[in-house]
């Protein structure tokens, strides 16, 4: 219950990476043989609405081939948004990410007759030690990444970029995203550190949901393989949300907070 | 659930259908006048798909060495135009309002649907299909008008 409290608590009072969803989304999804897909990458509260620019080192592009591309084009930071164009020049399907890929520590605890509230950003366990007072209570260090994953198909789809890095939590596609049907059905896996995720939820949001009178977040969870499907009946744009709260297994945290958004598109046929 | 098909496993299918007793089908259909504001021809694809197979057999479009827009034929995109499988069928530029016959080579194709794909930029997008099975005697098969095509008649040439 107090771990439950605490982590609320450190949700509240953390700054733009924690408080916003991230997005990295493309102009479109499929294409044939472009110059170049625009890409906007951003914090924000909205479902493909753009509020607050991004860190642009965070920024990471695969090529059909699963490399990383080395030129992603002109990166630029404004008030809202990050946004490049990404020059296609390779026929398949390219990843784009935005998160880092070493997820961050923040450890909390409480002080003082009042048990104060401190937190100390980017201190694992080990650094903890040295750092948090002798007479602190409920000292916890909370592993957390918040990442975006968007798939981009210059013709002919291909399945390189979808395989997972093993690190922290990774939403991977089953049904290629190149494929993805009005009334028919989408399979996605969840993998976390490389895993299959049993009992994952992945929350599924329409983009047109924001013109309704309720958004009604469709939700389904992974079965023992990880696995998970749907069947959207409207065409338009989604994002898929995935989240991990628990125990952690890397030594140096107690507890991991992963979320991973995952915008995509729904071809009307 | 659609699964991901690689472009070699595509082509050795549709290398199959190719062989035997070659048929050909008459298509019949008129692009209709439409009152639109800024008209522009339409695109128009015809295809055949017989289980997981598609075999292209027109494509009129802008006659562009890349053409951008292709992917908005959306169900010929995903399979066939993506592969770049059309190269080989018949194709040619966009034409206006009007009734157009063309003869198609459906190969050893037995049983199949037959799908019309029509789509034009600014407007509207109609696909439309028939079931045609050569096992049975029926020469004729119509497809019921639909916003951006007219009437399709189909006749099988034995």
């Amino acid at each position: 219950m107090f771990k439950q409290a605490l982590i609320v608590g450190s949700l509240m009072f953390s700054g733009v990476s924690l408080a916003h969803n991230v997005l990295v989304f493309p102009e479109f999804f499929n294409v044939n043989n472009p110059k170049a897909v625009a890409i906007d990458a951003t914090a924000t509260h909205g479902l493909f609405r753009i509020e607050k620019p991004v860190s642009a080192d965070a920024i990471s592009v695969y090529g059909p081939d699963g490399k990383s591309v080395r030129d992603i084009g002109t990166v630029i930071k404004g008030l809202t948004r990050t946004s490049f164009e990404l020059p296609i020049t390779e026929e398949g399907t390219y990843k784009v990410v935005y998160g880092s890929g070493e997820a961050g520590y923040m450890t909390s605890y409480t002080i003082g007759a009042r048990d104060t509230n401190k937190r100390l950003r980017g201190v694992n366990k080990t650094q903890a030690q040295s750092q948090v007072p002798a007479d602190a209570k409920n000292v916890q260090t909370i592993r957390m990444a918040r990442t975006s994953v968007a798939f981009i198909t210059n013709k002919l789809p291909t399945d390189t970029v979808f395989k997972p890095a093993g690190k922290g939590l990774e939403l991977v596609p089953i049904t290629h995203p190149a494929d993805y049907i009005n009334g028919e059905e989408i399979a996605l896996k969840v993998v976390m550190d490389g895993k299959p995720l049993k009992g994952a939820e992945i929350k599924f949001e329409a983009e047109a949901s924001q013109y309704r009178a309720s958004e009604e977040p469709t939700v389904i969870t992974t079965d023992d393989k990880g696995e998970a499907s749907i069947t959207l009946e409207e065409a338009g744009r989604y994002i898929a949300t995935v989240s991990f709260n628990g125990q952690s297994t890397d030594p140096e945290a107690d507890m991991d907070m992963f979320s991973v958004f995952y915008p995509f598109e729904v071809i009307y046929e | 659930m659609r699964k991901f098909v690689t472009q070699l496993g595509f082509a050795a299918a549709l290398g199959t259908a190719t062989l035997a007793n070659a048929a050909t089908i008459d298509v019949a259909f008129e692009i209709p006048a439409l009152a639109a504001e800024r008209y522009a021809n339409p695109y128009v694809a015809i295809w055949a798909e017989e289980g997981r197979e598609a075999k292209p057999l027109l494509l009129w479009h802008l006659n562009k060495k890349e053409d951008k827009w292709l992917p908005d034929i959306k169900r010929w995109w995903r399979k066939i135009g993506r592969y770049d499988a059309h190269v080989d069928s018949l194709t040619g530029a966009t034409r206006g309002p009007g009734n157009y016959q063309e003869t198609l080579d459906i190969g050893a194709a037995q049983t199949f649907t037959l799908y019309l794909e029509v789509v034009r930029e600014n407007g509207g997008r109609s696909l439309v299909d028939t079931k045609i099975d050569l096992t049975q005697k029926q020469n004729t098969y119509t497809i019921p008008a639909a916003d951006e095509i007219g009437q399709v008649t189909i006749t099988v040439n034995r």
